[in-house]
């Protein structure tokens, strides 16, 4: 028997155990296995960032970290990050750092006295990306309309104007399925619904989405003949892996493909508005500096008394991205959209908006 | 660098200034010598701009990043630190109090775990949704969230 036969066996065994079982039985087991979830949790927390740090600092002989940042860390050109390490760890990887924990972790890191810590994110950056390359109408509508695309994709799937949280649940995490690949079993393992509901929701989303669909064919098409895919901006991924004879590996072959396109430009976009934001602080002899980058983020810290011409700058960088238009001639059809935060430290921000560009402080 | 053997375990602090001198210097004539023979090759994949535009202009100020680090709060590392200790402590009293579990189990033994969860009569006695390679029943985090969730199934069905 496959090993996978195996799994299946064990799942189906574990469920008739489980319903010769008590409710309290049930309960009580529930209880124990959460509890124990959550212990091993936070031991890993305790021992990856606080034993980490604190072993760190001691042998920098000073209170921070440094990390490592590495551009050939992944095969999707995405940057990678890891401790700093000579002989012992000089830091902690930031791509790690829990965002949200009952205990704030990240507010370990802070900035320094006389300086504020900036944390911007792109949003739901991925799917922008896709909705450019894909160009996807619909898709670019709600983002050109800035609705909020999850509820908007929503409404288009379930043919109905008010939409409930479940239901917009649904829509997100389809919408990231598609992306990475996934299918209406994945669908229906993620939210708990039905498979005849899930197929049902995947279809819908071919019809409210179509020109995702056409890109993804396009992709498999393209990388099956060439065997490799690239990005806007350049890069290549090889995938020779397309040419096996076991389905299961030209699948992952062409999943990895398709999310190579998205995700490494996303990356890029990120790594422009980074250097753009870097270089005009310095022309415009602004006291900012980034202190890292996390996945779609970047965090900078800057002087107290240059905050608001910093935060314009990051805004112009990352938003209008004059950098990406110049050195690669590349012009969205959506818009890019940022959330800023400004406070003392990497976990501990307040949320600022813009008008027009312009902090409101 | 190309005369450190095992950089991971290499004494970077106390590395002599020649040393590092002759290290660098190498490390930049192979990385020249590389560079003139692929960069050709770059250019006709179309991947030049990727490279002359992006990568190699975000270098240094990588290396400025790398070089400032990041501020530690030190009073903050106490606070989430004693936080959390705190809350393994709590956690792990919780699991002490079932009855399931004896005082002289070590939680974090999988032999133990498995006989809390799986084999022992006198505790949970449920069935390992997946085994290890080896053909162990497993106790890892995704086979505890897969228990977790057919728990979870099994409790809807008698709402």
């Amino acid at each position: 028997m496959s090993k996978w036969n195996h799994r299946d066996e064990g799942k189906k065994i574990s469920e008739s155990v489980l319903a010769g079982k008590s409710t309290e039985e049930l309960r009580n087991s529930q209880k124990f296995i959460k509890s124990l979830l959550d212990l091993r949790k936070s031991q890993k927390l305790e021992k990856t960032y606080i034993k980490g740090t604190t072993n760190a600092i001691e042998y920098n002989e000073q209170p921070k970290v440094f990390v490592d940042y590495r551009f050939d860390g992944t095969a999707t050109g995405r940057l990678s990050c890891a401790a700093y390490s000579a002989k012992k760890a000089m830091g902690v990887s930031f791509h790690t750092l829990p965002r949200e924990t009952k205990n704030n972790i990240r507010s370990l890191f802070v900035s320094p006295k006389g300086y504020k810590f900036i944390t911007i994110d792109y949003a739901a950056m991925e799917l922008r990306v896709l909705a450019h390359i894909a160009k996807e109408g619909n898709m670019q509508k709600a983002f050109n309309e800035g609705a909020d695309l999850h509820t908007y994709t929503a409404r288009l799937l379930f043919n109905k104007q008010n939409i409930t949280k479940s239901e917009r649940q649904i829509a997100k995490t389809v919408s990231f399925l598609i992306v990475y690949g996934g299918g209406p079993f994945n669908l229906a393992e993620t939210t708990g619904i039905s498979m005849k509901r899930a197929e049902q929701i995947i279809k819908n989303y071919q019809r409210v989405y179509p020109g995702i669909f056409e890109y993804m064919e396009f992709v498999n098409n393209y990388i099956k003949t060439n065997k490799y895919a690239y990005t806007i901006f350049g890069r290549r991924r090889n995938l020779p892996d397309v040419d096996s004879k076991d389905f299961k590996v030209v699948n992952r072959a062409l999943r990895q493909g398709l999310n190579f396109t998205i995700q490494s430009t996303a990356s890029d976009i990120l790594l422009c508005g980074l250097l753009g934001a870097h270089r005009r602080l310095r022309e415009e002899g602004i006291q900012a500096y980034p202190v890292a980058t996390v996945h779609d983020s970047i965090e900078v810290v800057c002087k107290e008394e240059d905050l608001s011409k910093c935060l314009e700058i990051l805004y112009d960088e990352l938003v209008n991205y004059p950098f990406m238009k110049e050195k690669f001639n590349i012009h969205f059809d959506v818009p890019m959209k940022i959330d800023a935060e400004v406070g003392i430290s990497f976990g501990e921000g307040k949320e600022v908006s813009f008008n027009n560009g312009v902090p409101i402080l | 660098m190309l005369t450190v053997n095992n950089p991971k375990t290499f004494d970077w602090a106390n590395m002599s200034l020649s040393d590092c001198l002759e290290g660098n210097a190498a490390d930049s004539y192979f990385t020249l010598k590389i560079f003139d023979l692929i960069f050709d090759k770059l250019k006709e994949m179309r991947m030049g701009p990727i490279l002359t535009e992006l990568i190699m202009p975000a270098l240094p100020m990588f290396v400025e990043m790398e070089h400032r680090g990041m501020e530690v709060s030190e009073d903050q590392l106490q606070v989430v630190g004693k936080q959390l200790r705190h809350m393994n402590i709590h956690e792990e009293d919780l699991l002490y109090s079932f009855d399931e579990v004896q005082s002289e189990d070590n939680l974090s033994s999988n032999n133990d775990l498995i006989e809390i969860l799986y084999t022992r009569e006198t505790a949970f006695e449920l069935y390992p949704p997946d085994r290890t390679a080896k053909g162990t029943p497993s106790v890892s985090a995704p086979t505890l969230k897969l228990l977790l969730s057919q728990i979870e199934e099994e409790l809807k069905k008698r709402v």
